[in-house]
């Protein structure tokens, strides 16, 4: 399972990339779409929305399960992976979680929140202990 | 008590993600995945281990009067070799179980039963044998039990038994040897694909199974957990105990008139009742459906007519990785169950317009 040190995480196994100022990329976890398995469908909330920190971004459609994806930061949902969106290929979720498989950029309202999440090190501990 | 599978280990290795179901610690799906597992049963061939299950012998000289008083099916329709499935109903015509029998002569019969049923069939099956000169003998934990199912299914498993099974036709079994191992074999199945279940005593479990694996290699076979054997059985439209039967829906609502048969001179418990609905119709009834719009109904979704009145609820629904589509059985009002049928689906707050479709959604032996 992969951990990668360049991004932030949160307890319900979001992961987000800080781009730029106020401009982050959310997606989840390896760990979180082995648990889930084979992913077939994903709903999202529409982009333009102000949202709080834990608020619904999608809700993960597996073969056996539907699991909801949170806000990690508070902000505004930018824009909206064309590739599920629009190309429907939410396979990229399972294959490849911490890049083409990203869920949504956002703007965020309070990047201070970063500093309340994870990082690698201790999200990977979060994780053994949850297994 | 969580209880464990005979081959937990080999799961655990073979890199199961395994899950708790029916009081068991089970495989859900391995490396591959659902959706790859599925389709390698459909395409080539898979392994289940369906050892949770429960395995009952009914012996005695009045085994077949005492069976045909408990199960909804017509039993002079069986003869040594051949199995029949069909339902243990309640006096009100509610499901207390559904299950194959085989018989192996007119005094023994062998059952498998549901897991998570196990406890309340064998009370069941107890409780009415006092009149009858029957034994019942719960071998649950005593035998293990594969399924092997798909295309390659008779080449995998032929060259491995003593005697061959060429000839051994559908609802069929033969007892014969596999490797010198005893081994009970039928041509039945869960998926809706051509194939076989097999029982052979615990102390075999993993020489049976590595065996099978081994001679499906050519065949490019896979170890498929419960995720898959859900979707198959839903392709093919097959009831699953607590979702489709329950002790709240009959097997004419759950759409399996086919197994009730409540001829004359036949008598069993329940029989009023469902020859009653059998010959009037019923109020409600499980068909199939395919979602229109996007999203996955789930199992107890509700669902609404057009004009927003409830008419039901989803019994199981899944994504079908073969017609890449949503669908699922749902138990909708009597007026709404015609094909074509359209109706909203509530996906959290959404509705969703989903059609009655017909059934089954793939089944290799109704092509």
């Amino acid at each position: 399972m992969n951990f990668p040190n360049n991004l932030k995480y949160s307890k319900t196994h979001e992961w987000i990339l800080k781009q730029d100022d106020n401009i982050a990329l959310v997606g989840i976890t390896d760990y979180a779409q082995h648990e889930l398995g084979d992913i077939v469908f994903v709903e999202f909330e529409p982009a333009g929305e102000n949202k709080s920190k834990g608020d619904t971004i999608c809700n993960l459609e597996s073969v056996k399960a539907v699991a909801s994806v949170y806000m990690p930061v508070s902000g505004k949902i930018k824009e909206i992976n064309p590739k599920l969106l629009e190309d429907e290929d939410f396979a990229l979720v399972n294959n490849s979680p911490y890049e083409n498989g990203w869920l949504i950029q956002i703007v965020m309202s309070n990047s201070d929140e970063l500093s309340e999440l994870m990082d690698s090190t201790t999200y990977q501990q979060f994780v053994e202990e949850a297994k | 008590m969580v209880k464990r599978l005979p081959l937990h280990t080999t799961h655990v290795e073979l890199g199961a993600k395994m899950i708790e179901f029916a009081g068991y610690i089970m495989p859900v799906h391995y490396e591959t995945g659902v959706i790859a597992e599925h389709m390698n049963v459909r395409e080539n061939i898979g392994l289940f281990d369906i050892s949770h299950m429960g395995e009952v012998l009914v012996e005695g000289p009045d085994a077949k009067p005492y069976l045909q008083k408990m199960f909804t099916n017509d039993l002079s329709l069986l003869y040594d070799g051949k199995s029949q499935y069909g339902c243990l109903c309640y006096e009100n015509g509610t499901t207390v179980e559904d299950s194959f029998y085989y018989q192996h002569s007119e005094t023994k019969y062998r059952l498998i039963i549901n897991a998570a049923n196990r406890e309340k069939d064998l009370n069941w099956l107890s409780k009415h044998a006092e009149k009858f000169n029957v034994r019942i003998k719960d071998m649950s934990n005593l035998r293990g039990r594969y399924a092997l199912q798909g295309p390659k299914s008779f080449e995998t498993l032929e060259p491995l038994l003593s005697d061959s099974i060429k000839n051994l036709q559908r609802f069929h079994f033969k007892e014969t040897q596999l490797l010198g191992v005893e081994v009970f074999i039928a041509q039945t199945g869960y998926t809706g694909e051509f194939g076989y279940e097999i029982s052979f005593e615990v102390a075999d479990a993993q020489k049976v199974w590595n065996s099978i694996l081994e001679s499906g290699k050519i065949y490019n076979i896979l170890p498929i957990g419960l995720g898959a054997r859900d979707t198959l059985r839903l392709e093919a439209c097959y009831s699953l105990y607590g979702h489709e039967l329950t002790d709240k829906i009959t097997p004419v609502e759950a759409g399996i008139g086919f197994c009730v048969k409540p001829k004359e001179g036949i008598d069993f418990i329940g029989k009023k009742v469902l020859l009653d609905q059998k010959e009037n119709g019923t109020d409600k009834k499980i068909v199939g459906f395919e979602i229109i719009g996007k999203g996955i109904g789930r199992e107890e979704y509700k669902v609404y007519s057009m004009d927003g009145e409830e008419i039901g609820y989803i019994t199981s629904g899944t994504f079908s990785p073969l017609l890449k589509k949503a669908i699922g059985l749902v138990l909708l009002k009597i007026e709404y169950t015609s094909i074509g049928t359209e109706f909203n689906i509530d996906i959290r707050g959404k509705p969703t317009k989903a059609i009655v479709a017909p059934t089954p959604f793939y089944d290799v032996h109704k092509k």
